[in-house]
């Protein structure tokens, strides 16, 4: 495994060993977090931002697993300084879909989490704003609509 | 004077669709609150039912000015799920569709910014000259804005005949114009008077709010993509930073002028280093495997990001976009702030904001 010798690796498992869950190191370096484990979710990224130099959060979001349960929550890092990418993610249960907010560490994740919070419906807990952003209007859309139970009509091919 | 609140657009002729809610007092703007998702289209549930390839009409819309970079970084993202190498000419060729889409998408911001500030004619030549670029587009790919030229596995045509001569007759044509421009715009006093000093972005705020692109590089931030972390052939391309110090709406415009000279040079290596004649699409199998794929494009606005997810099936199990625009507006509500109501257009316009890849 490359990853071993990462520094940042390295500094997250002295300190939070038990929290993680799982590495991986496609298609960038990710660190897992135990849901368990989610209070320490916002220190064990405060260890990676003084680790990784300047840096700022490029993206959040979530992806759906039914069948699992789960909402696979993620937020994307940039380092200027390694220039290398980095993900901080979870696995949140659909009984309690709440996850720290990062915005305090990486402010630039602001809007992100927004739009992942009324998309999902996944709680950010201490963000400042939660407000809906882009569908803020809107009356005819279903509620959390990037989750799998949100389906479209099914497209019709026309076949000449 | 009570302060008041005004709605500025969605149906202003100086916005795009999207509406600032301004609390002014007087004629002091105190906070400007960008309210967006006129134009949302839920790009990203649409991706999720189609398969790969189809989504790429669907991915071009996510920005009409410049289809090519985000048809670029979602191929490149669905080749790391795939784990293919694409050719070498396919490369080439990629960059130098994104390249004629930088200039193209810069020229025709750089014509609405000046005529919302009062330079009418302005409006009329940098389109004029838009329109040869689309012209090789057309010859390219053949269509002049919705190109689908990038997709997964390569392109989807070689050059036609006697194309490299007809992009260096107009790049050249292209040169001429910018000194033109400069000597209209830049040395031009009412413009000075209106952008410089006016919505000036401080470099610690940039890191802060996630600027990129242009905007960050004109507040001095050493950020550029095709440098930091070159991808596709970007790293056989000589090129440095372009940077300017000022942060300001006159520093914003300038630094998009020298990104067009910038892409100029690139087109100009690009076809001189062009490798010889080989076929330049791969095909791939309809069905992906099971994998994940990220993959970052500095585009003419800043860093669009594609993250794909795989689940072994013919569609995609979840496509996330990141739009550039989608940062650089957030910064309004700071540098629009204790500003002339009239100062509003410049500064909305300097973040050159895409109202497309801005909702998605």
């Amino acid at each position: 495994m490359s990853y071993e010798n990462d520094t940042v690796y390295q500094a997250v498992k002295a300190k939070f060993e038990d929290a993680l869950e799982e590495i991986k190191e496609k298609p960038m370096l990710t660190f897992y977090i135990k849901y368990e484990h989610k209070d320490k979710l916002k220190e064990i990224a405060q260890v990676i931002a003084d680790q990784i130099g300047t840096s700022y959060g490029e993206t959040c979001s979530a992806v759906d697993y039914p069948d699992k349960q789960i909402f696979d929550v993620f937020w994307f890092i940039w380092s200027f300084d390694t220039r290398k990418m980095y993900a901080i993610r979870t696995r949140v249960p659909y009984s309690s879909p709440k996850v720290p907010s990062l915005v305090e560490i990486w402010p630039s994740l602001n809007w992100h989490e927004r739009e992942t919070h009324e998309m999902f419906g996944i709680e950010f807990e201490g963000h400042p704003n939660l407000a809906p952003l882009l569908l803020e209007d809107y009356e005819d859309i279903p509620q959390y609509p990037l989750r799998k139970s949100v389906t479209l009509e099914k497209r019709k091919t026309r076949h000449i | 004077m009570p302060e008041y609140k005004l709605h500025y657009g969605p149906q202003h002729p100086g916005t795009h669709p999207f509406r600032i809610l301004l609390t002014v007092d007087g004629d002091v703007v105190v906070t400007a609150e960008p309210h967006i998702g006129y134009v949302h289209r839920g790009i990203e549930k649409l991706c999720e039912y189609r398969s790969y390839i189809m989504n790429i009409p669907v991915i071009n819309r996510a920005c009409f000015m410049e289809g090519s970079f985000h048809e670029h970084a979602y191929a490149m993202a669905v080749e790391q799920i795939y784990g293919v190498e694409i050719p070498q000419r396919a490369k080439y060729l990629r960059v130098l569709a994104g390249e004629l889409s930088r200039i193209h998408s810069l020229l025709s911001w750089f014509g609405g910014y000046v005529s919302e500030l009062g330079f009418s004619t302005m409006y009329f030549w940098p389109w004029a000259d838009r329109e040869y670029i689309l012209d090789l587009f057309e010859e390219l790919t053949g269509a002049r804005i919705s190109t689908t030229y990038i997709l997964p596995g390569g392109v989807r045509w070689d050059l036609p005949d006697g194309f490299e001569k007809r992009v260096e007759k107009v790049m050249k044509y292209l040169e001429g114009r910018l000194a033109l421009y400069d000597k209209v715009v830049f040395k031009n006093e009412i413009f000075k008077a209106r952008t410089k000093d006016v919505g000036v972005l401080k470099p610690s705020d940039v890191l802060k709010y996630g600027v990129t692109g242009p905007m960050a590089r004109a507040s001095g931030v050493k950020m550029d993509l095709r440098i930091d972390a070159p991808y596709s052939i970007y790293d056989e391309i000589e090129m440095d930073y372009n940077l300017l110090d000022g942060g300001d709406c006159y520093d914003r415009t300038k630094i998009r002028l020298m990104d067009i000279q910038q892409s100029i040079d690139i087109i100009r290596q690009v076809l001189k280093k062009l490798p010889g004649k080989e076929k330049v699409m791969k095909k791939l199998p309809i069905k992906a495997p099971v994998g994940e794929g990220y993959a970052r494009i500095e585009s003419a606005r800043g860093i669009h990001a594609y993250y794909v997810v795989s689940n072994g099936d013919r569609n995609p199990y979840r496509v996330k976009i990141r739009g550039a625009s989608f940062n650089n507006m957030s910064v309004l509500p700071l540098i629009a702030k204790n500003v002339k109501m009239a100062d509003i257009p410049a500064i909305l316009g300097s973040i050159d904001v895409c109202p497309a890849d801005l909702d998605r």
